[in-house]
């Protein structure tokens, strides 16, 4: 058979996804499946995008965002952790060996805030620890002082 | 008997000593870090985790310096002062001395690990990073102040003088330290035997790993190998080697 012809009778890859939406709160770990269908083998990209215009860094939201898929059908899990808060979307990629980009539905992701570290409950403690610790050293001193002094005399 | 040397060292230390001043400074540097990350807006969930994992490892690599300072002047700074003959004359046994100095020497790392523990609350809270935190800095702190601390004594001992004692234990952990801060260092072959032999790039690299990697804390155990050794052997040393350390004038003769 013609190369040319046999490319041409190649269906196009598809991809879907589910869910189509999610909810989270910062720090929950969240998962989405994906199934790719391609006559030829490539890898498939895990991307996040936030529609807030936070800064996403794919390294702190997942640690494995490239996965092998061979040629037919192939069901993915994609496990990510919701590091900021925002609507973001999940979204995977096939890149195939020829041709062009095929992108998957987008998984919708909500993430809540979940407040861990305030400035009320640091700057007493940033404050208090470094008082305590040099008024007991005055003290410490001041005594050492006096008792120096009484044998002296 | 080295129970009563190690509680006298450690009065000398505390009571009146530079202990106190030394943890007061200390604590100054743990507030600035604490103050700076808790009003960082920008900060993520994982970079929660990271100030953490920073704390516990500022808090290792400075409480580990404090106690080297504390061991490395243990028996030459009372030599030059003119305290150790008195000390020698005493019915003691002289591994008591030395043992009980290297105990309380160990009690400045304590000290701070006591002082960090607020700072960890407070960072911690809400990314399950207290509990562990302070676990880590405690035994794997513990390990490596417990080591370098020992080496610090031995410094002590063999100097003549007391600024020998320091600038070597002070040169030593900067060549220990130092490794540290090259990037991605243990993803090289050549990297990674660096860091399993150094017993702080050891620890802060185990510690990084449960801390921010949220590994198991069995994954890399093996690193821990180094400060282990080097706190067994140092201690062996010290307890084998004391009586002819403990002398008058430095060096073994």
């Amino acid at each position: 058979m013609n190369p040319l012809y046999a490319l041409l009778l190649l269906s196009d890859p598809t991809i879907t996804t589910s869910p189509d939406d999610l909810t989270a709160v910062v720090g929950q770990t969240l998962t989405v499946e994906s199934v790719v269908s391609s006559d030829r083998p490539g890898i498939a990209h895990l991307n996040v995008a936030s529609l807030d215009g936070v800064y996403v860094d794919l390294e702190d939201w997942s640690q494995e965002v490239t996965k092998a898929v061979p040629a037919h059908e192939t069901q993915l899990e994609w496990e990510f952790q919701a590091v900021n808060p925002g609507r973001f979307v999940v979204y995977v990629v096939l890149i195939p060996e020829h041709g062009s980009l095929v992108a998957g539905p987008p998984v919708h992701v909500t993430v809540a805030r979940r407040e861990t570290l305030d400035t009320g409950s640091a700057v007493p403690v940033a404050i208090a620890v470094p008082a305590l610790l040099g008024a007991l050293t005055v003290i410490g001193r001041v005594r050492m002082g006096r008792r120096d002094s009484g044998r002296n005399s | 008997m080295t129970r009563v040397i190690a509680g006298q060292e450690c009065r000398d230390l505390w009571i009146g000593g530079r202990g106190p001043v030394l943890v007061f400074g200390f604590s100054v540097l743990l507030s600035a870090m604490t103050y700076l990350a808790a009003t960082n807006r920008a900060m993520n969930f994982l970079e929660q985790r990271e100030a953490v994992n920073l704390t516990v490892q500022v808090a290792l690599a400075v409480g580990v310096l404090l106690t080297v300072v504390v061991s490395a002047d243990a028996i030459s700074g009372e030599r030059e002062r003119g305290t150790f003959e008195a000390l020698l004359l005493t019915p003691v046994p002289r591994r008591a001395i030395i043992v009980g100095k290297l105990i309380a020497a160990t009690t400045m790392w304590l000290a701070c690990v006591v002082v960090t523990i607020p700072y960890l609350w407070v960072l911690g809270r809400g990314v399950a990073g207290v509990g562990p935190a302070v676990l880590l800095a405690l035994t794997v702190g513990t390990l490596v102040a417990t080591g370098l601390g020992g080496i610090g004594l031995l410094f002590s001992a063999g100097a003549n003088s007391n600024k020998t004692s320091l600038a070597g234990g002070l040169l030593l952990l900067l060549v220990l330290f130092a490794p540290t801060q090259l990037p991605a260092l243990p993803k090289t072959g050549v990297g990674e035997v660096i860091t399993r032999i150094n017993p702080i790039g050891s620890a802060l690299h185990y510690v990084s790993q449960i801390l921010v990697s949220q590994r198991n804390w069995t994954h890399d155990l093996s690193y821990l190998a180094s400060p282990v050794l080097i706190a067994l052997l140092v201690t062996g040393v010290v307890i084998v080697a004391g009586p002819r350390l403990v002398r008058l004038t430095a060096g073994l003769k």
